[in-house]
């Protein structure tokens, strides 16, 4: 049992998990979670994963399964063609597969040039900048 | 077969139920059940009800335990709770306050 340094958490398919996960490391969801995520690594959520609660926070999140929760990333959030998102998704940057069903708000820090701005905020896709002034 | 591994520096709080073996180095409070076995490393804190076929146990575990096989109270384990299982072995330098129900 020399698993100290092991930073990967897996919730196996056969497994669910009603409550809150948190922690360090990196979290593999291929069973069901209903309740909150908040990881300071990735979050894996497999093909046959699945995740409904209020809040996944974590550095990376990655989803080919399904979610239905707000989504909070530092960093990238990836949507692979067989995932199923519902919420309110937040994060540095987005890459959103073909396939995927995405009924989601985006929310991003990104800058965007001023006509650009004017585009996305006239046009149906709800996606959110935030330009920052120019220095 | 899929095994259910809960790394140190992780806490659930919750239920935590498989069909699954389950691994643990991190933290539990709340509920284990498991259709399978369960593993309570050294450096894991189970503040939970465990109940699965076979338990092992390294770590710290404060809550009643219950397997349909066995329990195995190993070197460095600190249980404070109850024991319904068919078999318990407590190995030298296993710590255990609580009582033994050996079904029988």
């Amino acid at each position: 049992m020399v698993s100290k340094a092991s930073s990967e958490t897996t919730l196996s398919e056969g497994t669910k998990l009603r409550g809150r996960i948190s922690g360090e490391g990196n979290l593999h969801i291929l069973g069901t979670v209903e309740g909150n995520v908040a990881m300071q690594g990735s979050v894996i959520i497999g093909a046959a994963g699945s995740m409904n609660g209020e809040s996944l926070e974590a550095r990376e999140v990655v989803i080919d399964g399904q979610v239905a929760s707000d989504v909070d990333a530092s960093q990238v959030i990836r949507i692979g063609a067989s995932a199923s998102v519902r919420g309110r998704l937040r994060g540095a940057s987005f890459v959103i597969h073909p396939g995927a069903s995405v009924a989601a708000e985006l929310d991003s820090d990104f800058e965007l040039p001023a006509e650009l701005h004017e585009l996305t905020t006239e046009n149906a896709f709800s996606v959110r900048s935030h330009p920052q002034p120019s220095l | 077969m899929a095994t259910t591994v809960i790394a140190s520096g992780i806490t659930i709080e919750g239920e935590l139920s498989t069909d699954d073996e389950v691994e643990i180095t991190g933290t539990i409070k709340g509920k284990l059940l498991s259709k399978s076995a369960v593993t309570v490393n050294a450096g894991a804190v189970i503040e939970a009800e465990i109940s699965a076929t076979r338990i092992a146990i390294a770590g710290q575990v404060t809550g009643d335990v219950q397997a349909m096989d066995r329990v195995d109270l190993q070197t460095g384990a600190r249980l404070i709770g109850d024991v319904r299982a068919a078999r318990l072995t407590i190995a030298d330098g296993a710590t255990f306050k609580g009582n033994v129900d050996m079904d029988v």
